[in-house]
């Protein structure tokens, strides 16, 4: 069953048109990579299903639902949460402070949300958080600053986050840049965890490792467009993919 | 009668526009709203006239108060732009806020809270036309800022400054990138924005003879307001605002009274802010939060 | 307690009441330059509600807190589509809209001031300043506290997790009128004499510059940022003409050197490990 449809997806910024009719589906549960050059336009379709950006043409679907008309802010509703390229969370505030901040839209309304964190639903929600901290096994790092944790913690901490909007479709925007071997292998753990879980997924990176590690489908973008889709294996086969990311000319594979 | 009254309020426009030029350029080129103008202007004024009390020939004081001034200005960039610079915005505006009240109260503790009233260099001189009288200092002020804000845009539009100041108001890091010594242009631009507003002071304290510690506040909100109306980020809205809000002001005067300006001239502001933020020539861009 | 220090706490109740006026919208990065326009609005409702048409102080207090409100309501709902330093320029342009309509206004005294006739000491001043920060605690300490930080940092992140971003900060800024409304309504009943022009642009000015040297991360920085600046006055006796400067020159340092101001959240953990 498709859970998620881009169909014809156009952008352009100041006359250059950066996402070129992208089309692509992802099944109910299932773990796409988004792979591609830098510049190929990853981020930005990030960016367009999110509602940073408008497209200029094209629709979004989730579950049957156009995202496109819809405010940025109510997207989450749907089922949409994501993590960032260049982490954000807020630093002055503490890590189960900032993955409560992922459980807004299950908060209530203006009055329950001027009680303080452990009265009413907030506490119920706090529980749910300490939940998923300790699952990710960072129970150890939820009092401390956001700002004052090690790079590769803080990347979990947003995934964390992310998921106490229980989303039925997650974004994860280079999930690895960034991180050691070590981390790395901690982090593919917890996201295997968590797609198990039944968790759609939707990946940029640029580890294939990574990448053949977690997701069962990939597409490659070039220059905004859809070059290639398949397993991550056969996409990492794909004479167009490996020209697109050595810039190599076709006919030289055509003898290699 | 009319006529009069247009011509004082162009006169008066002048001052608003060199300070809505000075506020422009931090604004436009730097993202950085500077609330030491009030200060500057005031620090030229002031000083002017407190170096001819001191006994000095009127143009050493002029020149003696924009080098206080201008050196002022040059410290205000090494303790807010230079250090806050890529961070939220509202930092360097709170500690422009901070030297405004530095500078005031500094001067305040050495000569007092009292208005000054500071002779005319030129005597009671003014020209008739018809019924119309032109009080020559004001004149001089007048096409002097008119003058130094076609010299200005000249400079910015053509010189290797010009293109310095241009090129880190797109982006600081871009500019580098390119070559640009950011940490060597942006003192000049300091240091020239700097300049206009304390000139604007001098000319203030010589149009209107009369000087305090606290004389930047009231003639750089207006300064603000024109900036605002014109456009934040556009020197010849900065222009247009300043001399339209001269002009508001002298009919304010004359239809309602002098109680009444304030009103008028932040009612139009907060309905500019409101109505058309990006004022007549402003860039939507500018001030707000980028992606 | 003498007469002295009861003058000074009171001054200092007061501020602190107008530090977390300004705190609130300042936590969700917002600058109000208009606050003493605010308690001006407090100042005038409550007195002429207690004078005029006597009322009952506690009663016209209230309502002077609850006009204030309204107009942050009001100004908030028109300014706050316009973001960023657009809303300090608003609220600047406020402070001096209401200052000029009081001057004007003969039948407040214009000019010449309105006397208060009611009067009240400092007990009733304390125990509103006392209230005053318990909700800024309690606020603060909610989702709604953590979401205001959230936005000062990070605006469009935190709207993306469903955070209706214009309207908590149109709540944090009506709060913070109400609360400098009553700043000005209990200042207008224990001074029994207000004037237009005492709520200058530059008291706003020096309200955010006490909350920012304080700190806006945590709930003790207004409180540490009013008492700073309250007291450095008495510190410095004889030489009241330096407070400004003085002060202006802790402030320019603190933004320099820590631009978090004196209390930080981070500083407040150690603290609390420590003890």
């Amino acid at each position: 069953m498709t859970l998620f449809r881009i169909e014809n997806l156009r952008k352009s910024f100041g006359g250059l048109e950066v996402i070129r009719g992208v089309s692509l589906e992802v099944a109910q549960g299932q773990r796409l990579a988004l792979i591609g050059p830098n510049g190929a336009g990853k981020t930005t379709v990030f960016n367009l299903i999110n509602g940073y950006y408008r497209p200029d043409e094209g629709r979004i679907l989730l579950d049957g639902q156009d995202l496109v008309p819809m405010a940025p802010r109510l997207r989450i509703r749907h089922g949409l949460a994501r993590s960032f390229q260049n982490i954000r969370l807020i630093p002055h505030l503490t890590v189960e402070e900032n993955v409560l901040l992922g459980a807004h839209i299950h908060a209530g309304g203006m009055l329950a949300q001027a009680l303080p964190l452990f009265m009413g639903r907030g506490r119920k929600l706090r529980e749910q958080a300490r939940g998923l901290l300790e699952d990710a096994g960072l129970t150890a790092h939820r009092g401390a600053l956001a700002g004052s944790l090690a790079y590769g913690l803080r990347k979990r901490v947003e995934v964390v986050r992310a998921l106490m909007a229980r989303p039925r479709l997650l974004l994860l925007d280079e999930p690895c840049a960034g991180l050691n071997t070590q981390e790395r292998g901690v982090l593919m753990e917890e996201l295997q965890r968590i797609a198990a879980s039944g968790v759609t997924m939707m990946v940029v990176e640029h580890d294939m490792h990574f990448v053949g590690g977690l997701c069962d489908r990939a597409i490659v973008l070039n220059f905004g467009e859809k070059i290639a889709e398949g397993t991550p294996a056969e996409v990492a086969r794909d004479p167009a993919v490996i020209e697109a990311y050595l810039g190599h000319e076709p006919e030289k594979y055509a003898h290699a | 009668m009319v006529a009069q009254q247009l011509v004082n309020g162009l006169m008066l426009g002048a001052i608003y526009m060199m300070v809505a030029v000075s506020f422009t350029l931090f604004f436009g080129c730097l993202n950085f709203l500077n609330f030491s103008v009030p200060a500057l202007f005031m620090l030229g004024g002031f000083l002017t006239w407190a170096f001819v009390q001191m006994g000095m020939p009127w143009v050493v004081a002029v020149l003696g108060a924009l080098a206080v001034a201008a050196v002022a200005s040059l410290i205000v960039e090494r303790l807010t732009w230079r250090i806050q610079r890529g961070g939220p915005p509202l930092i360097p505006l709170v500690s422009s806020l901070g030297f405004l009240i530095l500078f005031e109260n500094l001067v305040l503790v050495r000569w007092g809270s009292d208005a000054r009233s500071i002779p005319s260099p030129f005597g009671d001189a003014n020209i008739r036309i018809g019924e119309v009288v032109l009080g020559v200092p004001q004149l001089a002020c007048l096409v002097v800022a008119i003058g130094l804000v076609f010299g200005l845009q000249f400079l910015l539009a053509r010189s290797k400054l010009g293109r310095g100041i241009r090129s880190v108001a797109e982006s600081p890091e871009t500019a580098t990138i390119l070559g640009v010594e950011v940490n060597k242009v942006v003192p000049r631009l300091f240091l020239l924005a700097g300049l206009f507003c304390a000139l604007a002071g001098v000319m203030f304290s010589l149009s209107y003879q009369l000087v305090s510690p606290f004389m930047g506040d009231q003639v750089a909100l207006k300064g603000l307001a024109a900036m605002v109306l014109g456009g934040m980020g556009s020197v010849w809205g900065a222009v247009i605002g300043g001399l339209v809000i001269g002009l508001i002001e002298i009919f304010a005067i004359s239809a309602l009274s002098a109680d009444h300006v304030s009103v008028v001239v932040y009612g139009l502001l907060l309905a500019v802010l409101i109505v058309r933020p990006t004022g007549l020539f402003g860039d939507a861009g500018l001030g707000q939060q980028k992606l | 307690m003498s007469g002295y220090w009861a003058g000074i706490l009171v001054i200092l109740a007061i501020n602190v009441i107008a530090a977390y006026s300004a705190w609130l919208p300042l936590a969700a990065g917002q600058v109000n330059l208009g606050t003493a326009g605010f308690m001006a609005v407090g100042a005038y409702a409550g007195a002429v509600l207690s004078g005029d048409y006597e009322w009952p102080v506690g009663a016209a207090i209230a309502a002077g807190a609850v006009a204030s409100g309204l107009l942050a309501l009001l100004v908030g709902s028109a300014v706050l589509r316009t973001r960023g330093l657009y809303l300090a320029l608003a609220t600047l342009a406020v402070n001096e809209v209401v200052r000029g309509i009081l001057l004007n206004w003969d039948a407040v005294g214009g000019a010449s001031g309105y006397p208060v006739i009611a009067h009240i000491e400092l007990l009733p001043i304390a125990i509103a300043a006392l209230c005053v920060f318990l909700v800024a605690a309690w606020l603060g300490a909610s989702r709604f506290g953590m979401t205001l930080h959230a936005i000062e940092q990070d605006e469009t992140m935190t709207g993306l997790f469903g955070v209706h971003v214009s309207r908590v900060q149109l709540a944090a800024f009506t709060i913070g009128g109400v609360m400098a409304g009553l700043a000005g309504a209990l200042y207008a009943h224990h001074f029994s004499y207000i004037e237009a022009q005492y709520f200058t642009v530059l008291m706003s000015v020096t309200i955010v510059l006490s909350v920012v040297l304080g700190g806006v991360q945590t709930v003790w920085g207004p409180l540490v940022g009013a008492a700073f600046f309250t007291l450095l006055p008495e510190l410095f006796r004889g030489a009241s003409n330096w407070r400004y400067v003085l002060f202006a020159a802790g402030v320019i340092a603190i933004m320099a050197l820590r631009p978090q101001g004196i209390v930080t959240r981070a500083a407040l953990m150690r603290l609390r490990r420590a003890a």
